[in-house]
């Protein structure tokens, strides 16, 4: 956070992506609010996102969130006047431009792969990749 | 044919099922080639996503077309396409209004407005348990996809799976996180997670005027 601020003469990003999602590792609060409120999971990525934004700034959230959630910074989000936008990609109207570059080598996408296993073994990857194991990131399957 | 079959939180397969067929006019059947696994798979993996029955996940795949149905105009036999993981129509007010995630035919049993916790979501998503179509996945030798002439894309010849496969999915939610922020130039962009998605959208602003933060 005081990085984002010092880079930013004290004000916060512009625009912050929340690319994390419920899933987040949970804080003890998190864990009994989860209990006391019937919840799952953390809303600490996005909450995160909203310190590190910018008043007037603008906050995307790509990850995925499934159910209402207590102690949502509501009056933080009002006060800051972020802008806020969360959902699926509308990757139908996306993916001709986004074929484009990739065919005129402007961007490359395939270096994020770790690793690429037969259909067989897709068990093992959900485990690694769940538990961010043998420095997972992307898992490519082979049927 | 063999599909990795989500069987209750933790526990999936490599499970032998039946082939998919053609249920509709617009359909392809689908040889899968390539297919990965997405972070939001993990959330069914984990439980965090609901699905009673067993199902086939996977909304991340290309493959080889292998039967057309009779209805489908744009794709024949054998031709290699990526698929965009939302299932929409194509004609639809949502899909005319550039939100395929929200079509409002290709999710009958439990489409609505209001976006409740067990009924009412969105449009419909492969792989993606009974509350977005209950839709087998791609995670398997072959799959069905319906509005065929609407989502898969042709990918050309010299280029390999692994270059174009995240078109389905991951690349363009990266692009959308930025595309939203519509940005002017000189902006400052945090991205917060470093998993595949976070990944793709820090190439996304770094391709845009954004400082690089």
């Amino acid at each position: 956070m005081q990085i984002i601020r010092d880079m930013t003469e004290g004000r916060g990003a512009d625009v912050c992506v929340e690319a994390v999602g419920m899933e987040a590792d949970r804080t003890f609060m998190d864990r009994v609010s989860n209990v006391v409120h019937a919840q799952a999971g953390s809303i600490k990525a996005l909450t995160t996102a909203f310190s590190a934004v910018r008043r007037g700034g603008f906050v995307s959230v790509l990850g995925v969130y499934g159910m209402p959630y207590d102690n949502f910074p509501l009056g933080q989000i009002f006060d800051k006047g972020i802008a806020l936008r969360c959902g699926q990609a509308p990757a139908q109207d996306y993916i001709d431009e986004l074929l484009t570059w990739v065919e005129q080598r402007k961007i490359r996408l395939d270096d994020i792969i770790t690793h690429r296993l037969p259909l067989s073994e897709a068990p093992h990857g959900y485990e690694i990749f769940s538990k961010k194991e043998d420095d997972c990131v992307k898992v490519v399957l082979k049927p | 044919m063999k599909a990795l079959v989500f069987h209750h939180p933790g526990k999936v397969s490599v499970d032998n099922v039946p082939d998919p067929t053609i249920k509709n006019p617009g359909d392809v059947i689908l040889k899968v080639t390539s297919t990965a696994i997405c972070g939001s798979d993990l959330h069914i993996y984990n439980g965090f996503i609901p699905q009673k029955e067993d199902m086939i996940v996977g909304h991340e795949f290309m493959g080889i077309v292998e039967e057309v149905g009779s209805g489908v105009t744009k794709l024949k036999r054998g031709d290699r396409v990526v698929v965009p993981f939302p299932i929409a129509c194509g004609g639809c007010f949502f899909c005319h209004h550039a939100l395929p995630g929200h079509c409002e035919n290709s999710n009958p049993e439990k489409y609505g407005p209001e976006g409740g916790l067990v009924d009412q979501k969105g449009g419909g998503l492969f792989g993606y348990t009974d509350l977005y179509g209950g839709y087998d996945g791609g995670q398997a030798e072959y799959v069905r996809v319906p509005y065929a002439d609407v989502g898969p894309r042709k990918v050309p010849e010299d280029f390999g799976d692994d270059e174009v496969l995240f078109l389905t999915d991951i690349f363009p939610t990266g692009y959308t996180g930025i595309d939203w922020a519509n940005l002017q130039g000189g902006e400052t962009v945090a991205v917060f997670g470093c998993g595949p998605v976070g990944l793709m959208a820090r190439r996304r602003s770094r391709g845009s005027k954004a400082r690089n933060g």
